[in-house]
C-alpha cells in the first residue's frame, strides 16, 4: 500500500509538471521586433528624434493652435485678397484635390505636389482637410505642404472635415 | 500512519503547482482598466424619457446596464436622501429614480426640489413597473454642456467624441479615436521603422503644451495572425500568442488578469518592467483573425484619462 501511494503521488506530481512545462511556445514568423522598445522610448526622451518630416514647424504648432469646436485648426500665415481656394481632403489613404471647379478624387503625392505648384499663387488659400485620414497619409501630405511652404512661400490651414460620411 | 503521510504529501501539491508556472498571488491591479473606470455618456432626462415613451423595449435595450450622466430637475428627494427622483424640462409626468448609496446621501439632502442636477450612474429598468432607475455613483450640480457625444470619467475629466480623430487598422475593420492633439505626437510604427507591427505610437509626454520630460507613450496596434504567426494552425492559442508577442517586445511579462467589461469587450492584461519603464499590455481578441494590442509605457501615468477614453472607444467591425 505504501508503495502504491508513493507511485500515485509521483504520477500526480509528474502530471502537474508536464502541464506546466510541456506547452510549446507559439513561434512568430520571424525574429524582427514588433516594437523596438529602445527606439520607442528614446523617441519620448528630450531631444529624441521627432520622427516627423524634415522642417515641420513644431514651434508654430504649439503657438498657433486655436480650437474651434472640432479639432485643431492651425493657421499658417494670413493671406489677403484671396483669389482662389485649393482644398486637399484626405479620407483614409485617399487624397482628393479641388481647385475652383476642378476636382480630382484620387491623386498621388507626386501628382499633388505638381498640381499645387501649377495652381498656387500668393492669392490662393490652401486648406488641408482631415476626413478620418490615415495618419501616415496625412503626414505625407503635410510634409509636401511644408516643403512648398519653404520653397514657394505657400501658406495653408488645417481643418477637420465636418460634412458627415 | 501511511495514510497521514500520504495526505501530508498531497498538501505539497499547491507548491508544485506554483512551481509549474501557475501563480495565484500576483497583484491584479492594472491602470488601463476600463471595466472599473467607467466612461459615462452625457445625456438628459428629457432624452431618455422621450425614447422610453416612443419605444420602451428599444430604449431598454439601448440604455439598460449602461453608464450615463443624466441631467434633469429634482422632483423629489426622500427623507433619508437615499432616493432622488428627477424629471426633464419637457417630460415631467415620468421620472427617473436615482438610488444613492450611503456615501452620497448627505450630499443628496443638500439639494432642494426644483434644483438642476447631473447624476453619474448605471441605468437599470424595473421589469415589473418599468420604472427607470439609476444607481448613482456621483452627484453634480455643475451645469453640463448641452451636447451629445460628450463622455466623462468619474473624476470629471471629459472628452467630446465628435472632436476626436478616427484612425483605422486591419483594412478598416478596427477603428479607434484619438484626441485631436494626439495627431501631433503620432508615429507610424512601420512607417518610422519603430517596429514591424501595424499601428501607432503616441508620445504623450510631448503633447503640445506639455513640458514633461519623463517618457510616456501609448501604442495602438494590430497583430494579424495570418501574416505574423509561423504556424497558422495556432490561431486559437490566444494566450500563447500574447506571450510570444510580449517575449518579442520586452522579453518578459506577467499575466495579471482577464476581464469581460460591462460593454461586452474582453481584455487580457499583462505587466512588465523594461529599463525602468512600466509596461502594461492589453490584448483584445478579434476572433481568429488577430489581436488588438494596446501598450502603455510609463513611469508616471499623467495621461491615463485620455488613454482610458481611447481604449474604451475602439470598435471592431466583424468581417
Amino acid at each position: 500500500m505504501k508503495k502504491k501511494h508513493s507511485v500515485l503521488l509521483l504520477i500526480i506530481i509528474a502530471a502537474f509538471m508536464l502541464i506546466g512545462f510541456a506547452k510549446k511556445e507559439v513561434r512568430l514568423l520571424d525574429d524582427n521586433k514588433l516594437i523596438i522598445l529602445d527606439k520607442a522610448i528614446d523617441l519620448a526622451k528630450p531631444g529624441g528624434m521627432s520622427g516627423n518630416s524634415q522642417g515641420e514647424p513644431q514651434g508654430n504648432i504649439a503657438n498657433g493652435k486655436e480650437e474651434s469646436g472640432g479639432g485643431n485648426n492651425i493657421e499658417y500665415g494670413n493671406p489677403d485678397n484671396i483669389t482662389g481656394k485649393i482644398v486637399i481632403r484626405i479620407r483614409g489613404k485617399k487624397i482628393s484635390y479641388t481647385f475652383g471647379d476642378i476636382k480630382n478624387d484620387d491623386i498621388s503625392d507626386t501628382q499633388l505636389e505638381s498640381r499645387i505648384r501649377s495652381d498656387y499663387n500668393a492669392g490662393v488659400q490652401v486648406i488641408l482637410m482631415d476626413d478620418f485620414a490615415e495618419a501616415h497619409a496625412y503626414k505625407a501630405v503635410r510634409e509636401i505642404l511644408n516643403k512648398l511652404k519653404n520653397n514657394v512661400g505657400l501658406t495653408y490651414k488645417e481643418e477637420q472635415y465636418t460634412g458627415g460620411e | 500512519m501511511n495514510t497521514k503521510r500520504f495526505a501530508l504529501m498531497l498538501l505539497i501539491l499547491p507548491v508544485v503547482t506554483v512551481l509549474c508556472g501557475f501563480s495565484f498571488f500576483k497583484q491584479n491591479t492594472v491602470l488601463v482598466d476600463t471595466s472599473n473606470n467607467h466612461v459615462y455618456e452625457q445625456t438628459s432626462a428629457d432624452d431618455i424619457l422621450s425614447e422610453f415613451e416612443k419605444d420602451s423595449d428599444a430604449a431598454k435595450d439601448k440604455y439598460k446596464g449602461g453608464y450615463y450622466i443624466i441631467s434633469g430637475k429634482i422632483e423629489h428627494i426622500s427623507q433619508k436622501g437615499d432616493t432622488i427622483e428627477i424629471v426633464g424640462s419637457s417630460h415631467k409626468d415620468d421620472h427617473i429614480i436615482c438610488s444613492c448609496p450611503k456615501n452620497l446621501r448627505t450630499e443628496a439632502l443638500a439639494y432642494n426640489e426644483g434644483d438642476g442636477i447631473a447624476v453619474f450612474g448605471k441605468i437599470t429598468v424595473d421589469l415589473i413597473d418599468r420604472e427607470i432607475h439609476l444607481e448613482a455613483d456621483k452627484l453634480s450640480s455643475v451645469p453640463l454642456v448641452n451636447k451629445t457625444g460628450v463622455f466623462y470619467l468619474l473624476d470629471g475629466t471629459n472628452i467630446d467624441k465628435n472632436s476626436m480623430s478616427r484612425r483605422t487598422l486591419n483594412n478598416g475593420t478596427v477603428s479607434y479615436y484619438i484626441p485631436s492633439t494626439w495627431k501631433e505626437v503620432e508615429h507610424s510604427i512601420i512607417g518610422e521603422e519603430l517596429g514591424t507591427i501595424e499601428g501607432y505610437q503616441y508620445v504623450l509626454n510631448k503633447l503640445p503644451g506639455n513640458t514633461d520630460t519623463v517618457p510616456e507613450s501609448f501604442f495602438v496596434c494590430y497583430f494579424d495572425n495570418d501574416s505574423k504567426l509561423a504556424n497558422r494552425d495556432e490561431k486559437e492559442e490566444t494566450e500563447r500568442i500574447e506571450k510570444a508577442i510580449i517575449k518579442n517586445i520586452s522579453d518578459e511579462g506577467d499575466k495579471i488578469k482577464d476581464v469581460t467589461t460591462y460593454y461586452g469587450v474582453k481584455y487580457n492584461y499583462y505587466k512588465s518592467i523594461y529599463k525602468g519603464n512600466r509596461l502594461e499590455y492589453i490584448f483584445q481578441k478579434n476572433g481568429s483573425d488577430g489581436l488588438v494590442m494596446y501598450l502603455y509605457v510609463y513611469t508616471d501615468e499623467k495621461h491615463l484619462s485620455d488613454v482610458l477614453f481611447v481604449t474604451r472607444f475602439l470598435e471592431i467591425v466583424s468581417k
